[in-house]
């Protein structure tokens, strides 16, 4: 694949939040159509990777270096207007709790109107039309009763797809998508699941998606990334990352999923010693980067981390 | 809703009750005769048989609550007594010195609302610039004065210094400058910080987020979103403010001496007149009623979850 293919890149980003660093070096690529899955635990720096790239860090949020490149232009450098055209239409987010993230006291056909008014002239009847068809493909039976709603009226599962529709209704490239199943309950994770793969191939969506529910790597993910602490310590497709992880972290994170007979027989036998517990004694280990850690097809991890001996 | 309203109906008539018969039994034990002060103030000179007869005349020979309930049973038939003092009947006095209260009133809160409102919004949206740290240093020192300083301030200024308004004006438009300007600058004050926190809170709300996350611009976002999902505490204070007002502002009018519902409250108590003060806290009371109305309804218009549970 060349560079000139690439939805996305991002070259050794680092940002900070309160002065602390959050997102350490990373590097990423993301092609056209292509669904990539970040893993990791809270606070890993998940979250704001996706926020620095939609440029939504807010005011203690800052990108101190390296470069994000969407359609072959860098996103930090974008004059503030630029940017917000491209919030929605080229680039569009998915929250973790959607209800939060839509405006409490205004109908859903309002919100709906807007998002697609703010980039492109429509007029009400059209843009509700166009919202309607779209909330039928996300399978509301009564898209119209939907549309006259109120966010607090609905559960968090019709949130969800609500929000899901409103993401794609201005035909974004990329969907970025902030742990958009770990606020909804076992049963409509599923479903969520399956609408999202359904949407990105009737609408060619390239996705970016970050969680920790392990279910949703399976399903969805072609590339695979692990987060730890703001580092990506490793990267690979999903056979590679789930079936042959390399790095220590990723192993102990496979072993922390007990159910998940698909992702690795291996990782079901318990391990002889607490991997995890072992990554967070930091202090007697070595920082150590592989020369070239460029995520591309190639699987690679890191060697931060890991023990000298 | 005709539910609501008859609740609210019953909520009156308790209040108005309760709050009656607390203010005619503190007018009784307060000290001073309204027989004495009515004869001292028509030059007659009091003597015990004259107070007697002054006091059978005005019917406060009679037990307090034989007195009270026959004051509420006229109530009732739209009769609020005569004033002891101008021998007018209670309602006109009200409906005289209403229109003056009104015209400030909604005059400061029409003032208050212009400045603070878009001072406050934009203290939240530049917070912590040098705009916003001059705007909460002026704030301060205004809530800090008491009116009836800021009062004799502005009197001493602008009146007598720069004799550019009138100190006593009422009835002209340039004599009204002067109370609304006292009224305003402390309403405004409490305004522009009570504007900026829930503002401020508001934008807290990931809601926000989202709308920045579709590409809505930020005007939009701030006077589309936010500032209508801040009106639910901008409209309880101003409701408050409101009644305030409408009470007549006691020290303002007595002040620029406005004849207003606040003046006419002070002088009833200094003279003891029983009808104008119990006249004086019917108003009160409705006015009350009216303004907690108003404001649920626009709670009902303003909150869908509430409109929807109501419904």
């Amino acid at each position: 694949m060349t560079e000139d293919a690439m939805l996305l890149q991002i070259h050794d980003l680092n940002v900070r939040y309160h002065h602390s660093p959050v997102v350490k070096g990373i590097d990423l690529r993301i092609e056209d159509k292509q669904t990539v899955v970040i893993v990791g635990e809270s606070g890993s720096g998940k979250s704001t990777l996706l926020r620095s790239i939609i440029g939504l860090l807010g005011e203690n949020g800052e990108i101190v270096s390296g470069d994000i490149i969407f359609e072959k232009r860098s996103l930090p450098g974008l004059p503030e207007e630029e940017y917000r055209k491209l919030r929605g239409s080229g680039l569009s987010m998915i929250f973790q709790n959607p209800e939060a993230f839509l405006d409490p006291r205004m109908r859903i056909q309002e919100q709906f109107h807007e998002a697609v008014r703010v980039h492109r002239p429509m007029g009400r009847k059209q843009a509700l039309q166009q919202a309607a068809a779209l909330l039928a493909e996300m399978q509301f039976i009564d898209p119209a009763s939907i549309l006259k709603a109120y966010p607090f009226e609905l559960s968090g599962g019709m949130c969800q797809r609500i929000a899901i529709a409103m993401a794609i209704v201005n035909q974004p490239k990329l969907i970025l998508a902030d742990e958009p199943t770990s606020a909804l309950d076992v049963t409509v994770q599923a479903e969520m699941i399956e609408l999202m793969i359904r949407m990105q191939k009737k609408h060619d969506l390239s996705i970016l998606l970050v969680t920790h529910n392990m279910l949703v790597v399976e399903k969805m993910a072609d590339m695979v990334g692990v987060m730890y602490q703001g580092r990506l310590v490793e990267w690979g497709t999903k056979q590679e990352v789930l079936r042959h992880a390399r790095h220590p972290y990723t192993q102990g994170l496979l072993r922390a999923v007990p159910r998940l007979e698909t992702i690795s027989r291996d990782a079901m036998h318990p391990g002889p010693a607490d991997d995890r517990k072992a990554v967070r004694e930091g202090d007697s280990m070595r920082e150590e980067v592989q020369a070239d850690r460029t995520p591309g097809r190639k699987h690679f991890s890191s060697t931060h981390w890991i023990r000298e001996e | 809703m005709i539910r609501a309203a008859g609740k609210s109906m019953g909520s009156f008539l308790v209040t108005l009750i309760g709050i009656t018969a607390l203010s005619f039994a503190l007018s009784y034990l307060s000290p001073g005769d309204p027989a004495e002060m009515w004869l001292t103030e028509n030059g007659i000179a009091p003597s015990e048989e004259l107070l007697q007869k002054t006091r059978e005349q005005l019917g406060l020979n009679r037990p307090i609550p034989v007195q009270y309930i026959a004051w509420l049973g006229d109530l009732l038939q739209g009769d609020m007594g005569v004033s002891i003092k101008s021998n007018r009947p209670v309602a006109q006095e009200l409906i005289k010195a209403l229109p003056h209260t009104l015209l400030l009133a909604v005059s400061s809160m029409l003032v208050t609302m212009a400045v603070a409102v878009p001072l406050g919004v934009a203290c939240a949206k530049y917070q912590g610039s040098w705009f916003d740290r001059l705007i909460q240093l002026t704030n301060y020192i205004f809530v800090s004065l008491p009116v009836f300083f800021i009062s004799l301030i502005l009197m001493y200024q602008l009146s007598y210094k720069l004799k550019l308004l009138p100190v006593i004006g009422a009835g002209s438009l340039k004599g009204l400058i002067l109370p609304v300007l006292a009224l305003s600058l402390n309403l405004i004050s409490v305004y522009i910080r009570q504007i900026r926190s829930v503002v401020l809170r508001e934008l807290q709300h990931d809601y926000v987020a989202g709308l920045y996350a579709r590409g809505v611009p930020g005007r939009v976002v701030f006077f589309v979103h936010i500032l209508k999902n801040t009106l639910t505490p901008i409209v309880t204070l101003t409701g408050i403010s409101l009644g305030v007002l409408l009470g007549g502002t006691i020290i303002v009018e007595s002040i620029f001496n406005w004849p207003g519902l606040g003046k006419l409250a002070v002088e009833a108590i200094e003279y003891r007149d029983y009808p104008v003060i119990q006249g004086y806290v019917v108003w009160m009371a409705f006015i009350y009623l009216l303004v907690n109305a108003i404001i649920e309804f626009l709670y009902l218009l303003l909150n869908p979850k509430l409109k929807r549970i109501g419904g």
